[in-house]
């Protein structure tokens, strides 16, 4: 499990194979608490598939609120979602609020 | 606001509310100057509860008088370190003042009492117009001189539209160790709503923009009051009938006859037996409190001798002289009139003689040259040390009655009864070439009113 900061920018980078090779795609990485709620979302990113193991560059903000969220992974190929993961580790936003100071 | 003494030990409790529970967070307090931390962080690490909390953080405070503000860094520990729940640039910010001095502990048992006199009216709600009083008590408990003042709605009003809704009421001082118990008496405002509170603000002398207490009352609402405005002028002069050249005084009294205030310019004039404005005697704003009388003004009038009918600045001749005026503002006019009688008498014994004249033309103006003495017995209206102007008039004709110009010759009064001045003064290009003139020795009061006239034939204006 990651812990990030609430609104954090944090930069990753994943791992992805895509068949065949040559053609057109697309990756996108989300947090979110379950697969239909994006709470952020790095949106789609494109890339060739090289038919290999290949480095897909990211940045992304955190959520800002308390939270355990899954991490999802996508891949599209000419439009199409032919995969998705979620990966192993989930993500964990603290979250604080503050009443005031006593002296 | 909260006071501390310079560098002592304080434990701050902050009252927090940390997700997830369970686990050990960091808390680090800073001062800060300016937005600027000015202090070493002061840590503390606990275990969330996931619910509101109490954290206490033990700190030495600011060594520096001043204010401060207080910064509060959180981190989550984690295995692979603190993980910022609030980053540095997104710091919880106390944004009450903490105010950092040596006699914090006095200030802090300053406990002023503010309260208002509202009769039978609820409290905080005045009538539209209605005399009022604040009370300001409190013992200064300090080693310094206090002061302080207090400000807001509704002020006090003594003046014409005067609706500003924050309206100080001066400062008032408090010594060291003493005990005040001030009274301020107010007007509700004509205004009806709820403007807002009334404030009470205390700090230490000669430092006003620091204030150290603010009390502040409830909001004041202003209701509706059905007494129309009523009251009455009344003109009390010294005399009812004087002669040509004789003084009186006039008392201008306004009477409030209601139970609001009245706040309104007062106009009062003078007409002459033919009902033709003389002048102007007063233009200014007054108030009057419910149920009181003021003497808004005293007029010291005179009435002109005039010699041969002359009466260059209009003065009444004999016969009736009509003091009216008014105290108004939109529907509401108190009205007054008094009637003055003036009957024939006699100059103000006095000479004056014009020696040494002589007119010359440089260039294109005319110009008179010469000296002015004057001689007064004494016997002047009001029999005070008299104030003279010296002034010359030039007329078209001696047998006609208006006049073509009026020179001041000497600004500055002479201030002496008997004296002698120098003149030197330019009398205009007019083509109308003057061919006679006559010097005209004029007491002046402050209020620019005429008490006596002395008119000399100066030197024929050559043609």
């Amino acid at each position: 499990m990651y812990v990030f900061s609430p609104n954090a920018a944090k930069t990753g980078a994943l791992t992805v194979k895509a068949l065949p090779a040559g053609q057109n795609c697309e990756v996108e990485l989300f947090l979110g608490v379950n697969e239909t709620t994006k709470a952020v979302t790095t949106g789609k990113m494109a890339f060739v598939s090289s038919g290999e193991f290949q480095i897909v560059e990211f940045n992304m903000m955190m959520p800002a609120t308390y939270g355990l969220y899954n991490v999802y992974i996508d891949v599209y190929m000419a439009g199409v979602k032919v995969a998705g993961w979620i990966a192993t580790d989930q993500v964990l936003i603290p979250e604080a609020s503050f009443g005031g100071i006593t002296w | 606001m909260k006071y501390l003494k310079p560098g002592v030990a304080k434990t701050a409790s902050v009252e927090m509310t940390v997700k997830p529970a369970g686990e050990t967070y960091v808390l680090a307090l800073t001062f800060a100057k300016n937005g600027s931390v000015i202090s070493q962080p002061y840590e503390r690490e606990f275990v969330g509860t996931g619910n509101p909390q109490l954290v206490g953080v033990e700190v030495t405070t600011p060594s520096v008088e001043d204010d401060y503000h207080t910064f509060v860094d959180l981190y989550l520990k984690t295995s692979l370190g603190d993980v910022p729940v609030y980053q540095t640039v997104q710091q919880w910010v106390s944004w009450d003042v903490l105010r950092i001095c040596a006699v914090a502990d006095s200030y802090a048992a300053l406990d002023p009492e503010v309260y208002f006199d509202d009769g039978e009216l609820p409290v905080h709600a005045f009538m539209q117009g209605t005399k009022h009083k604040l009370t300001v008590e409190f013992t200064n408990p300090t080693t310094q001189r206090l002061s302080f003042y207090v400000a807001g709605y509704p002020q006090m009003q003594v003046g014409i539209g005067n609706q500003d809704p924050f309206n100080a009421w001066g400062f008032f001082y408090v010594n060291a160790g003493a005990r005040i118990k001030k009274e301020l008496n107010f007007y509700a405002s004509e205004a009806i709503g709820t403007p807002g509170p009334l404030v009470l603000k205390i700090s230490p002398m000669g430092q006003e923009g620091l204030e150290i207490i603010i009390v502040e009352t409830t909001p004041v609402e202003i209701i509706n009051n059905p007494t129309p405005l009523s009251g009455t002028i009344e003109f009390v002069p010294s005399k009812t009938s004087v002669k040509q050249g004789e003084a009186f005084d006039i008392d201008i009294k306004i009477t409030n006859t209601s139970n609001r205030l009245g706040a309104f310019p007062l106009y009062v004039m003078m007409f002459d037996k033919d009902n033709e404005w003389i002048r102007g005697i007063i233009s200014s704003g007054y108030g009057v409190g419910p149920g009181e009388t003021i003497t808004a003004y005293t007029y010291i009038a005179s009435v002109l001798y005039t010699e041969n009918g002359i009466n260059p600045f209009g003065y009444p001749p004999i016969g009736n002289l009509y003091i009216r005026g008014k105290f108004s503002q939109k529907d509401t006019v108190w009205r007054g009139e008094k009637t003055i009688t003036v009957v024939s008498g006699t100059a103000p014994a006095a000479t004056a003689t014009v020696s040494g004249a002589a007119w010359y033309m440089p260039e294109w103006w005319w110009h008179l040259k010469g000296s002015i003495s004057s001689s007064f017995v004494g016997v002047l209206p009001n029999g005070d040390k008299p104030y003279y102007n010296i002034y010359l008039l030039s007329y078209y004709d001696p047998g006609r009655t208006e006049y073509c110009g009026l020179n001041l010759i000497w600004g500055e009064p002479l201030n002496k009864a008997d004296g002698a001045v120098q003149f030197d003064c330019d009398l205009g290009n007019s083509s109308q070439d003057g061919r006679y003139t006559k010097i005209v020795i004029l007491e002046q009061g402050a209020d620019w009113s005429i008490r006596g006239l002395k008119v000399v034939n100066g030197p024929t204006r050559p043609s």
